[in-house]
């Protein structure tokens, strides 16, 4: 599994947990890291400028440090 | 980039734009009433100087009424040609007794060269020569006609008509001259005109031991220390120690000259002084008029508070009417478009942006519905690749 899809299973977790709207938060993070969250998958290669925008963004929209 | 709302920005310019507009208009305001005051100054110099002409004239001409009627009386005239000091009093006592009870305090007869053989008021005064010290006798003397006008005498301002005394073959005996103070001229100009008034004439026409023995017998103030070449003749107001009195009453034009606003005791007053002329035309003083605008000033003042308060207002009110006109036609409308869009692009491809208006917006959220049919239509196309991809690879 990559660190990206691991990241993004972190952030959907988190939604849930917090019953946020999930669309527009995973919209939020998305349209800050500047690439879709549904596109990532266990099979995604790592990417250390993806992994640090989405980490970036996702504190940024929920306050979540992963 | 610091996000500031288009909105705040609209009512920024709104507010600077109304405040420019309050700025100008009360500009306006001002301008207009300077104008007006301006013109009410000069409306109340012009009138101040016609009813002191008038009053003047008025003076002048009951004098020399007085004085016909007194040299045209036989007796007057044989008594001052014969030289008989005693009985030409005895003889002009009544009637001077009925002049004085009219402001005629002043009945002098002179030898033709204007010495004074008798004087009604003074008895025991005679000898002394006026033809240098009076400009109405001496111009009298000089034409052998009659004079009248204002003198600044030594004790002070005093109106007087000097006419010369005939022989029956039209000779010149003397002169007789008929007047009194003016102490009544500022009483009668303020009761006509309602203005404040300050005659003022210069030391050098008076005698100062003279002047302070007039001040005290009529109770009125002694200025004579208070400024440096002028006196206070006669005022209805108070006199400041202001050196100012004194620079405005040189070079004065005839026509008199405005001294612009004052305030004092909660009033608004306008000022202006015109010369005071004897009747030589030499200018002895001048006049001091100050005129009450307090009711024109509260009512620009008023003019100028109800325009703020009506531009405040009405800033209040359009930053509401346009913030929320702004609100429903563009801010709503693309708060909207951007939730949806950013939902999209967070996996919920089937909301829709359904464009609300044909207007700018409306087009724009137009534009925005065929961008995420393209985009969610990309999505699907790399969606099923990738799956077709893992089938294969699976």
């Amino acid at each position: 599994m990559s660190v990206l899809y691991d990241l993004r299973s972190k952030i959907d977790k988190t939604i849930e947990e917090k019953k946020l709207d999930g669309a527009a938060v995973r919209g939020k993070i998305a349209l800050q890291a500047g690439f879709l969250l549904s596109f990532v998958s266990p099979s995604t290669p790592d990417d250390p400028v993806k992994i640090e925008k989405l980490k970036k963004a996702a504190a940024a929209v929920m306050q979540l440090h992963l | 980039m610091k996000s500031i709302s288009i909105k705040a920005k609209v009512i920024v310019v709104l507010v600077f734009s109304l405040a420019l507009g309050a700025i100008i208009q009360v500009s306006l305001v001002r301008d207009s009433y300077n104008k007006n005051v301006a013109m009410v100054a000069q409306s109340a110099l012009t009138t101040a100087q016609k009813t002191f002409d008038n009053i003047k004239a008025r003076e002048l001409s009951s004098l020399a009424l007085a004085s016909s009627a007194l040299v045209n009386i036989d007796a007057v005239r044989d008594l001052f040609a014969k030289g008989d000091r005693q009985v030409l009093y005895d003889y002009v006592a009544p009637t001077f007794a009925d002049l004085k009870s009219m402001g005629i305090n002043i009945v002098t007869f002179l030898d033709k060269e204007g010495v004074a053989f008798l004087r009604m008021q003074t008895p025991t005064s005679f000898g002394d020569s006026t033809n240098k010290k009076i400009t109405t006798v001496r111009k009298a003397i000089d034409s052998g006609q009659v004079a009248a006008g204002i003198d600044l005498a030594k004790p002070g301002l005093s109106r007087g008509s000097c006419r010369p005394i005939r022989d029956k073959d039209g000779s010149i005996l003397g002169f007789l001259i008929v007047g009194g103070s003016l102490d009544q001229f500022l009483a009668t100009m303020k009761s006509q005109t309602s203005d404040d008034y300050i005659f003022m004439g210069y030391k050098s026409f008076l005698d100062e031991k003279l002047y302070h023995a007039t001040r005290k017998a009529k109770g009125q103030p002694d200025t004579w220390g208070q400024f440096a070449g002028a006196v206070v003749l006669a005022t209805s107001m108070d006199v400041r120690s202001d050196p100012q009195y004194e620079k405005d009453l040189q070079s004065l034009p005839a026509a008199g000259r405005l001294l612009g606003r004052s305030e004092s005791g909660g009033s608004t007053f306008v000022n202006g002084v015109f010369p005071l002329y004897d009747a030589a035309n030499n200018a002895i003083g001048g006049i001091f008029v100050r005129h009450d605008i307090t009711a024109l000033h509260q009512g620009m003042k008023r003019v100028q508070y109800l325009a703020i308060a009506a531009l405040v207002a009405l800033v209040v009110v359009l930053s509401l009417v346009i913030g929320i006109v702004l609100n429903r036609l563009v801010f709503v409308r693309l708060n909207r478009t951007m939730d949806i869009v950013t939902r999209v692009v967070g996996g919920e491809f089937s909301k829709q942006i359904v464009p609300t208006a044909a207007d700018e917006v409306g087009r724009l959220e137009e534009l925005f519905e065929q961008f995420r049919a393209i985009f969610v239509s990309v999505v699907d196309d790399l969606s099923r690749a990738r799956d077709e991809e893992g089938k294969k690879s699976a």
